[in-house]
């Protein structure tokens, strides 16, 4: 690599990552002054694990993030599976091109569109509307991960089932199921961190007692930032890093073996 | 394998399919015996393997009829047919190790049986012991040798080939061969291979099958194909043959008399030929090319190839027409024919046949 580049490559890296990098250190600072660095410590974190109002919001938003991540790969991979295996259908690329708009749709208009429609059909807003926000959010991401798995399925696999004598169902459980889970797994951990990663969305649809731990996160910082928001984005940050590095493993090992049984 | 079997195992009756406004297969009939080694023979793209996913019902026919054993099976779907397949990629399951792979279609017996059955299976195949290995570990060969197995599994009544050999190198594909053919006399199961190498159909097969442009043009066993094809694309297909344009000048029952370039010559005219006076092909294989001093057809060899254990020589006619001679490599020093030697054909009528132009 040119100096050139290492050099532009370093400041990208510095761009991106610098301040997250600062918000990790300042997590460590002992001083309760934000922005003066006053020594080594882990008593914010300290104080976090004591903080009982964040700990539930973080309860809170586990939970949301399993279900709706939950609810996100179910729907989403049927969705995938339609697309691929549905044939022809009519409206087929319309439906193809709908899964991509939540995806590209400012958080804005989705949370303020889902919020309409829950006021307008009564739903009462709390836990449930929170999920089936995030699953709407991570269903299509859901859908393009594994679509794109089966896209290069090896199809000869299932008719190989089939002539092996499965019927659709045990094909579908024994060949291709098990080969795509990579792609569903990593599905589901996308939408996991989408929904623990939601402010805007979460802002609008959540009712009382359904306070998430961004938006716990950010009413705190409106009073002012202390040292133990620091220390609370930086397990976040850790926490979210570690499932991404998860889901891009999964989908790397799957491709691996889905060509293992061509010769 | 004559007309006399009473009941075929696998019986096509006027199969036909259509891609859009494409023909893959058009009309196909043909009758196999239980135990029967056939081979579907032609270039890619000539509508074997559709003619094998038609059986094992990976397509439905546009027209016609497959039975097997007299059942009718259109309207079955792949996994109720009685037959079973081995692919060209082998389309072993990669998240299943060996025995798992062969086990997979044995849903009727329980754990100890299955298991044992696995063995058994694996044995045949030479596998002895590699149950636990995982699919990726394996060698071209073994993967061949348990898609194999698992096609076997279930002892179908046919058992239907997709190019079995051709991911294999050339040794391997010869050593391979003479098991695959060792294992069906063993086993008496119909086997419906297809392949685009004549040399693999010949070495195996009891008949083949050559398709042409989704048609079958010629069944027979491998001696009546080389020896008496009923079409040019047949002749080229199995090997060197010299086709010489010319017009039937005399019939005489199953005989006739072809003027060519290079004179009148005596040919075999059986099946459907061109009658006289109408243009035609005179089909002779090199091997039957004589060379001599005769009072035959004159001619200056202008080339000599040596083969190892044949020698090619080509021949210039009077007219210009060039014809190949091969003929066993001979200790006969000097060579008699060597380049410009001028000799006289020596054209055997029972080796010289006569097609449609």
């Amino acid at each position: 690599m040119s100096h050139f580049g290492r050099l532009s490559l370093g400041l990208g890296l510095a761009f991106l990552y610098g301040p997250i990098l600062v918000l990790v250190a300042f997590s460590f600072n002992a001083s309760a002054l934000v922005t003066v660095w006053g020594g080594f410590s882990t008593r914010w974190y300290g104080v976090l694990f004591a903080d009982g109002p964040l700990l539930a919001a973080a309860l809170v938003s586990l939970r949301v993030a399993l279900a709706a991540a939950a609810l996100a790969t179910l729907f989403g991979t049927l969705a995938a599976l339609a697309l691929d295996r549905g044939g022809r259908f009519p409206g087929r690329s319309a439906f193809t091109g709908l899964l991509y708009v939540p995806m590209v749709m400012p958080e804005v208009i989705t949370g303020l569109a889902l919020l309409l429609l829950f006021v307008a059909t009564g739903f009462e807003r709390g836990l449930v509307t929170l999920v089936v926000a995030h699953a709407t959010l991570g269903l299509g991401f859901v859908a393009v991960i594994v679509g794109a798995r089966l896209k290069g399925f090896d199809r000869t696999l299932e008719e190989a089932a089939a002539d092996l004598g499965a019927g659709p169902l045990r094909v579908f459980a024994t060949v291709t199921l098990p080969l795509i889970a990579p792609a569903v797994a990593a599905g589901f951990l996308l939408a996991f961190t989408l929904s623990l990663d939601d402010l805007v969305i979460a802002s609008f649809v959540a009712g009382p007692g359904a306070t998430t731990l961004p938006m716990r996160l950010y009413s705190q910082v409106r009073l002012g930032v202390n040292p133990e928001i620091n220390a609370a984005s930086t397990l976040l940050v850790g926490g979210v890093t570690l499932i991404v590095l998860g889901a891009s493993w999964l989908s790397a090992r799957g491709g691996d073996r889905s060509h293992a049984g061509t010769a | 394998m004559d007309g006399t079997d009473p009941a075929p195992r696998l019986d096509l009756e006027g199969v036909t399919k259509r891609f859009g406004d494409g023909v893959a297969v058009a009309d196909v009939s043909l009758a196999l015996s239980p135990g029967e080694f056939f081979c579907l023979l032609g270039p890619s793209g000539c509508g074997k393997s559709t003619l094998l996913r038609l059986v094992a019902g990976f397509e439905t026919p546009s027209a016609g009829l497959i039975r097997v054993d007299g059942r009718d099976l259109a309207g079955l779907p792949p996994h109720r047919r009685p037959v079973n397949m081995m692919f060209q990629s082998y389309a072993l399951f990669p998240h299943r190790d060996v025995a798992g792979n062969v086990a997979y279609g044995l849903t009727n017996l329980n754990r100890a049986d299955r298991a044992g059955r696995v063995r058994d299976l694996l044995a045949r195949v030479r596998l002895d012991g590699f149950g636990t290995r995982r699919i990726d570990t394996l060698s071209g060969g073994q993967r061949q040798r348990v898609a194999l197995a698992r096609a076997l599994a279930r002892e179908p009544g046919v058992l239907l080939l997709d190019e079995p050999l051709g991911a294999l190198d050339r040794g391997l594909r010869e050593e391979t061969q003479g098991e695959l053919r060792a294992l069906q006399r063993r086993l008496g199961i119909t086997f419906v291979m297809v392949t685009h190498a004549p040399g693999e159909a010949m070495a195996l097969a009891d008949r083949i099958g050559v398709m042409d442009r989704g048609r079958l043009v010629q069944v027979g066993d491998a001696a009546a194909l080389y020896e008496r094809p009923a079409t040019r694309f047949v002749a080229g297909l199995l090997g060197d043959v010299n086709l010489i344009p010319g017009r039937v000048s005399g019939r005489d029952g199953d005989w006739a008399v072809v003027e060519t370039g290079f004179g009148p010559v005596r040919a075999r005219a059986s099946g459907p030929t061109p009658g006289e006076g109408e243009a035609a092909t005179l089909v002779i294989r090199p091997e039957r090319v004589g060379l001599g001093a005769g009072v035959g057809p004159a001619g200056t060899i202008t080339d000599v190839t040596f083969l190892g254990e044949r020698i090619r020589r080509q021949v210039r006619m009077a007219d210009g027409t060039l014809l190949r001679a091969s003929g066993p490599a001979g200790g006969h020093a000097p060579d008699p024919h060597g380049v410009g030697a001028a000799i006289r054909l020596d054209l055997d009528p029972e080796a010289c046949r006569l097609l449609p132009a």
